[in-house]
């Protein structure tokens, strides 16, 4: 199986390219999204490659733009939205949590609306959008979030968001855009939505992640590893509807959770996680919760470093746990 | 319908449609504790959408969208069915009766009670048909307190930037809610803003059913020979208020008078007598058609199954 080392933006990219050449009902919106290369080179190629006609370049009016995208959404086509930032979502709540949200079920299923609306989001080396709000988006029934950790995880997650009958929220981590590189398949393969991977198995305790946090977690294992704590990564690539099954099941065999995120703490995903797991596993200790303070995020490094959990906040939780 | 609206067949229709528009309307106003009727605006409805085709998209206004569905063809079991939360609801009783609609008849349905996402995401259809190369146009009715968002403008501008087969109805009451449009918008016709983003636009006697349906024959001529967008503001007047429960002590008693005589289904009856020689004898026997078919189909439906938990 041929492969070729990409970084998480090339994956994205990658996906996105193999689909558009097998389904013509693919396009995508967005502003800047042409001849530019798109937002932190996030399309680059495509223009080149699919031309005006299928990379549709857009005025600056976000939610005019995703209702026009949910609308071609539901006579045929297959768009991916591409909204710059993930610090515009609160723009275009409406047109998501609303509109989106509720077509399917609100229709008996008579309109579907299969598009992909693609973000960038989280803090990282261009330090100028570092909103995180899936938490939002996540507490609205009939949303699908997802957000890779690695480029291996954003090919395949994209592809199984291109494919599916229903709205799908695609946020990339800033912080790994343009991170590690990874060897990724050159052919095009799926990862299913709603199922969680295992990045690396253990027995002592459950490291749950998503997006940046799934590299904060494999470095925090390693150090743990040496010092003979055997973590359980469960990176769940779907934030929401997450995969209760995987996260259930590691907890209840190594009996010790910590859940990381840089979004807001509160009401935040990991709440939610550790409200679910709690409801069905005897922990051996409390579980543990790392994510952004309850504070609006600072632009000066020594603030804004403080609100994401590093790889030191992870490894002081989990000894702490086993003493 | 006919698309000639000049034929008999095409009166006949108009004048059912608005009929059963005004008559859902009573028997809902009279029923429900809380309803928004048309009344006064089924021209601008009935008008508007009645040259659709197969193939086309209608993306109603929610004040007066019964009468939208009717014409798409849901039958009145369907649309009663909605207003009551029987089985016979499309969507199985989770929208409302005048949010329902059917999208397998291309009417988009309201899923949220949020005005404007559904003239942006009607705008969307738009835009699929035209990448897809198919003929279908796109209705889309909206009132005059929709016309002054954000999300409508932007829509009304790239309907026009990506040459979009839409006709834009205003469905102008000029009452959003208790606010008077003419104190909200900076010109006094919704088409001049339309005119601002370089669409053809005009303000028509939205009382006038055969204005209506003129302006709207050539917005949707224009928009499927491959000419963009137009804007048709259709100035109305809503006889009461935004609700059953609201009296509108805001409207004045001249202005209430002044529109009541102008009532669109009174000014057809006219015409239909004076212009197409149509006897009183014959529209009367229509109307009485029409309104023991609403009451009788509202009968059974009511005694037919509810929505419940177990048939969803």
């Amino acid at each position: 199986m041929s492969s070729q080392r990409l970084t998480l933006r090339e994956a994205v990219i990658e996906a996105i390219d193999l689909e558009m050449e097998r389904d013509p009902n693919i396009v995508m919106l967005g502003q800047d999204i042409g001849e530019f290369g798109g937002p932190l080179q996030s399309t680059m190629g495509l223009w080149e490659r699919y031309g005006d006609s299928r990379i549709i370049e857009t005025p600056v009016a976000e939610q005019g733009v995703v209702a026009l995208g949910i609308g071609m959404s539901l006579n045929g086509l297959r768009p991916i939205i591409d909204l710059m930032f993930a610090d515009f979502l609160p723009l275009v709540a409406n047109e998501l949590l609303q509109l989106a949200t509720n077509l399917n079920y609100m229709s008996n299923g008579k309109a579907r609306a299969p598009f992909v609306l693609r973000t960038r989001g989280g803090d990282g080396p261009y330090r100028a959008h570092p909103q995180n709000m899936e938490a939002l988006l996540s507490n609205i029934p009939g949303l699908c979030v997802v957000t890779p950790g690695s480029p291996v995880a954003a090919k395949g997650l994209m592809v199984s968001a291109m494919r599916s009958d229903d709205p799908v929220v695609y946020i990339e981590p800033i912080f790994l855009y343009q991170g590690p590189k990874e060897a990724v398949p050159t052919e095009q393969y799926a990862i299913p939505l709603g199922v969680a991977a295992v990045p690396r198995t253990g027995g002592d305790v459950t490291l749950v992640c998503y997006g940046r946090t799934v590299r904060v977690m494999q470095l925090a294992a390693a150090k743990l590893g040496k010092e003979g704590i055997d973590c359980e990564i469960v990176d769940l690539q779907t934030v929401t509807p997450f995969d209760r099954e995987t996260v259930i099941n590691s907890a209840k065999k190594t009996r010790r959770l910590v859940v990381a995120h840089d979004a807001w703490m509160n009401c935040g995903v990991g709440a939610e996680i550790v409200a679910t797991v709690t409801g069905e596993v005897d922990l051996a200790a409390r579980p543990i919760r790392l994510a952004a303070p309850n504070l609006p995020i600072a632009y000066a490094p020594v603030l804004r470093d403080n609100s994401r959990p590093t790889v030191d906040n992870v490894v002081e939780a989990v000894t702490r746990m086993f003493h | 319908m006919p698309k000639d609206e000049t034929s008999i067949d095409a009166l006949w229709h108009m004048y059912e449609g608005m009929l059963v528009s005004r008559m859902l309307d009573e028997k809902c106003f009279q029923d429900f504790a809380e309803w928004y009727p048309a009344f006064g605006e089924e021209a601008v409805t009935i008008g508007a959408f009645g040259s659709l085709v197969d193939g086309d998209f209608a993306v109603p206004h929610y004040r007066g969208s019964m009468g939208v569905f009717w014409l798409r063809g849901m039958s009145l079991e369907e649309i009663i069915g909605g207003l009551l939360f029987r089985t016979s609801s499309v969507s199985l009783g989770r929208l409302s009766g005048l949010h329902g609609g059917d999208f397998e008849k291309q009417i988009l349905p309201s899923v949220t009670n949020v005005l404007g996402p559904n003239v942006s995401s009607g705008t969307g259809l738009a835009m699929a048909e035209r990448i897809r190369g198919g003929s279908g146009v796109t209705v889309i009715a909206f009132g005059d307190g929709t016309a002054a968002l954000g999300t409508l403008h932007e829509s009304v501008n790239m309907a026009k930037i990506y040459k979009l087969p839409i006709l834009f109805v205003c469905q102008n009451n000029q009452y959003s809610i208790s606010s008077r449009s003419s104190k909200f918008h900076s010109w006094d016709s919704v088409a001049s803003w339309a005119a601002g983003y370089n669409l053809p636009s005009s303000q028509i006697d939205g009382n006038d059913i055969m204005a209506v349906r003129a302006a709207a024959n050539e917005g949707i001529d224009r928009a499927r020979a491959g000419g963009g967008p137009t804007l048709v503001d259709a100035l109305t007047f809503r006889m009461g208020g935004h609700l059953s429960t609201d009296k509108a002590q805001y409207q004045s008693d001249e202005e209430r008078v002044k529109w009541e005589s102008k009532d669109p289904i009174k000014r057809f009856e006219e015409y239909l007598q004076n212009s197409r020689q149509i006897s009183v004898t014959e529209i009367s026997q229509v109307r009485e058609r029409v309104q023991r078919n609403v009451l009788e189909t509202w009968n059974k439906v009511l005694a037919s199954e509810a929505v419940s938990l177990a048939n969803q």
